[in-house]
């Protein structure tokens, strides 16, 4: 079987096929629907906006979450206190 | 009654006029979306779209052209803008696909290797096809699915029928380069 008869048995099968019954119905029962005008863009606009007011609004309740403690510690080590350091140092001359 | 009396007389308000329409040209429609979608499914839903939107451009119709000519525009371009804004659903509609296979075809004495080297060959020959230019594929599903003469072609795709024999060609040279390979299976 060439190719061409490949081709030409599938396209003999898809043709084969037929739309469901009751289709023109269906088509008609469509028509008298009200027609409902959305615009995809729109849509797309106003999910991305209300997502960014969710976010923005998350992030400015949590940055009113202040402390305002102001204490700082600090610690100062005496490193002297911790080591003999002069000690040390006379041995490594020694 | 003629196409134009029901086009008259749904330009005239009587949409039930549109029915008979869609009722004569529901397979010519549908073959064209198959042609393009090769799947049924698909082809079925967009064939409601398709007349559906031919019932609310029907006082664009001019009646220059054959009610069959001016269809088969709005189709083509339906299908093509269809293909290009929504994603195919290829993978899981060949998975599908098999599968209803098998459990159709169980009591075929097919074994189930044949069936799925035959499927395999459907989805390459389905690739082949989809990976044509859209200018010839249209010209090849024009053709090859509604069987219409390259002049009627050249009507609906709006060039000259010298523009037609060399689309069609270039689709069969770069079919037949593609599938190459099946011959003798």
């Amino acid at each position: 079987m060439n190719t061409e008869n490949h081709i030409d048995e599938y396209i003999r099968k898809e043709k084969a096929l037929k739309p469901a019954p009751f289709l023109s119905t269906r088509v008609m029962a469509r028509l008298e629907q009200p027609e409902q005008k959305h615009s995809s863009l729109w849509r797309t606009v106003i999910i991305v906006t209300s997502f960014a007011l969710v976010m923005s609004t998350g992030i400015g309740i949590g940055s009113l979450y202040k402390t305002n403690d102001n204490n700082v510690t600090a610690l100062n080590i005496n490193d002297n206190q911790i080591l003999n350091r002069t000690f040390i140092n006379s041995l490594a001359y020694e | 009654m003629t196409d134009s009396g029901y086009i008259q007389a749904v330009c005239e308000g009587d949409s039930n006029s549109f029915q008979p329409l869609v009722e004569r040209y529901q397979q010519l429609v549908f073959r064209t979306a198959m042609g393009f979608l090769h799947h049924q499914e698909d082809a079925e839903d967009l064939t409601q779209e398709i007349f559906i939107k031919a019932f609310q451009s029907i006082r664009n119709y001019s009646g220059e052209a054959a009610f069959s000519t001016w269809l088969y525009r709005i189709t083509v371009n339906h299908c093509l803008n269809h293909l290009r804004s929504k994603k195919r659903r290829e993978l899981l509609s060949f998975a599908e696909d098999i599968f209803l296979q098998l459990i159709n075809k169980a009591d075929d004495n097919n074994e189930p290797d044949k069936l799925l080297e035959e499927d395999e060959r459907d989805q390459q020959i389905r690739s082949a096809i989809d990976s044509l230019s859209t200018k010839q594929r249209t010209a090849f599903i024009l053709s090859k699915y509604e069987d219409l003469p390259q002049k009627e072609i050249a009507r609906i795709m709006e060039i000259s029928e010298g523009a037609v024999e060399q689309h069609l060609q270039r689709a069969k040279q770069k079919l037949q380069k593609k599938l190459a390979h099946l011959v003798g299976k």
